[in-house]
């Protein structure tokens, strides 16, 4: 799989160049604008939105790179050579997948030092602020790195939702005039079930109002509380993820029309 | 005996692609696949390599189910232009190196300096003689078992038909088993062992390319017509 997965980033390299070259730019910006000019509310404020914004522009740059990613061996010429060599879907989607997690990583690391600047700057601004409103820092990382895992699988789900349904066209639906349509309003349709399954199961497993904050004036304990119900989330999806993944990889190793 | 298949068969839609086609092809011979487009060579050829799956029947390939580790000993060529176009011939070299195994980087070397192409080329940038060129030299540098090239003269010019000619009749020199698919029985009939005639799915001739020949008094071109324009 090591070689698929060298292949795949082999194929990836222009974006995956051109994105970290952008994004270490930003940074380079960020750190200046920062740390040797007199920076005002306004603009820090403005810097944030702009993050925010960014984080979701790369989040959803890379659910396009999983499709293209996939597209390309499925939907247009490419395929033969990885699927005549003798790998078994899985390791092919193994490594697809890998691939554009690698991306994401790096990509998602310039992110968090450019967020790791910005937000050391914010601290030093927010210090006035009252200690009873500040979560304690332990609790912090630990929702920080829950609230990752969860975009994180959340991405992998809906990227094997949309391969389930590429697969389901280059197999079942291959013959299919209307094949196109119809796995595209399976893709709809499944991800509507998936988030309706998870959403049912996570309210049964608890619940949490940020609400509470106000009523119990705790924020650790409303903290701890939004973390074990986004750790409850994280599992009921991975436990689909790796259904989505057997599906995926068995089509791919099976049924599939190129 | 190397590949066997057993009532192989094949719908698309409401075509009928290959109809229970039972083929034996034994080991270190040279087979010429010939018939017209859409007769059910390229299906034939993709099942066999697992790029499609059938709709009845199997394929053994050594007396065996052919399942994805068989595919490390199936070499095939196919039509369309199957290698991503941001990599040079060398990139092209050295993943087929690193995802099938079993290639033999001396070969390639000699074969490229044969047909004339640099390793430095991008794979966008040659034409479709080239690229022709190309994806024979990658399939024939492997070390497999078995060897299947489909239409490996279509859309060539001459020059570079005879030089793949020449690349053909040599490879097979070599004890390997090869099916050559192709509508240019002309071209092809003085390197096959053996010839089988393809026609609406159904295997219409499966005979020694030799054996034909007398047997009709013609070249196996002149043969091909004949049973071709039959009805």
């Amino acid at each position: 799989m090591i070689n698929l997965f060298r292949f795949e980033m082999f194929r990836q390299r222009i974006s995956f160049g051109i994105g970290t070259v952008i994004l270490a730019l930003l940074n380079i910006f960020l750190y200046f604008q920062l740390f040797h000019f007199n920076i005002s509310n306004d603009k820090m404020a403005q810097y944030g939105v702009l993050g925010v914004l960014l984080f979701f522009a790369v989040f959803i740059y890379l659910i396009v790179e999983s499709v293209r990613i996939m597209s390309r061996d499925l939907l247009k010429n490419e395929g033969p050579f990885i699927f005549m060599t003798g790998h078994n879907g899985y390791k092919i989607l193994g490594a697809k997948l890998l691939a554009v997690f690698a991306e994401g990583f790096s990509f998602f690391l310039l992110l968090g030092l450019g967020s790791y600047m910005y937000l050391s700057k914010l601290g030093v601004r927010m210090a006035v602020l009252p200690k009873e409103l500040l979560v304690s820092s332990n609790n912090l990382t630990l929702f920080v790195i829950s609230v990752i895992t969860a975009l994180l699988v959340s991405w992998v789900l809906l990227v094997l939702t949309i391969y389930l349904s590429m697969a389901i066209y280059k197999s079942f639906l291959s013959q299919q005039s209307k094949g196109g349509l119809i796995s595209f309003l399976i893709f709809l349709v499944l991800n509507f079930v998936i988030k309706q399954v998870i959403g049912i199961i996570t309210l049964k497993m608890g619940s949490f109002s940020i609400m509470s904050i106000f009523s119990t004036g705790n924020v650790n304990m409303v903290f701890e509380d939004a973390m074990r119900l986004v750790n409850y989330q994280n599992i009921v999806q991975i436990v689909f993820a790796i259904g989505l993944f057997i599906g995926v990889g068995a089509l791919l190793e099976k049924k599939l029309e190129l | 005996m190397i590949l066997k298949t057993q009532n192989l068969g094949k719908k698309y839609y409401r075509k009928e692609a290959l109809k229970n086609v039972n083929l034996e092809l034994e080991t270190g011979k040279v087979y010429g696949i010939f018939g017209p487009n859409g007769s059910g060579k390229t299906t034939l050829m993709k099942i066999i390599s697992g790029l499609i799956s059938q709709t009845s029947g199997e394929v053994l390939f050594q007396g065996e189910k052919i399942v994805t580790t068989s595919k490390k000993d199936i070499a095939y060529m196919p039509t369309s232009a199957y290698l991503y176009e941001g990599m040079t011939i060398r990139d092209a070299a050295k993943y087929t190196d690193l995802l099938y195994g079993k290639f033999n980087q001396k070969k390639f070397s000699e074969y490229l300096e044969f047909f004339e192409l640099n390793e430095k080329d991008k794979v966008k940038a040659l034409s479709t003689g080239m690229l022709g060129r190309l994806k024979l030299i990658l399939t024939l540098s492997r070390d497999a078992k078995f060897y299947m090239f489909d239409e490996p003269l279509n859309g060539i010019d001459p020059v570079s038909r005879g030089k793949i000619r020449e690349a053909l009749i040599e490879a097979t020199k070599e004890d390997r088993t090869f099916l050559i698919a192709s509508h240019m029985v002309y071209e092809l009939e003085s390197m096959v062992d053996e010839v089988i005639f393809v026609k609406s799915g159904d295997i219409v001739e499966k005979n020694e390319a030799d054996f034909l020949r007398e047997e009709h008094k013609c070249s196996i071109e002149e043969y091909y017509k004949e049973v071709f324009s039959r009805d």
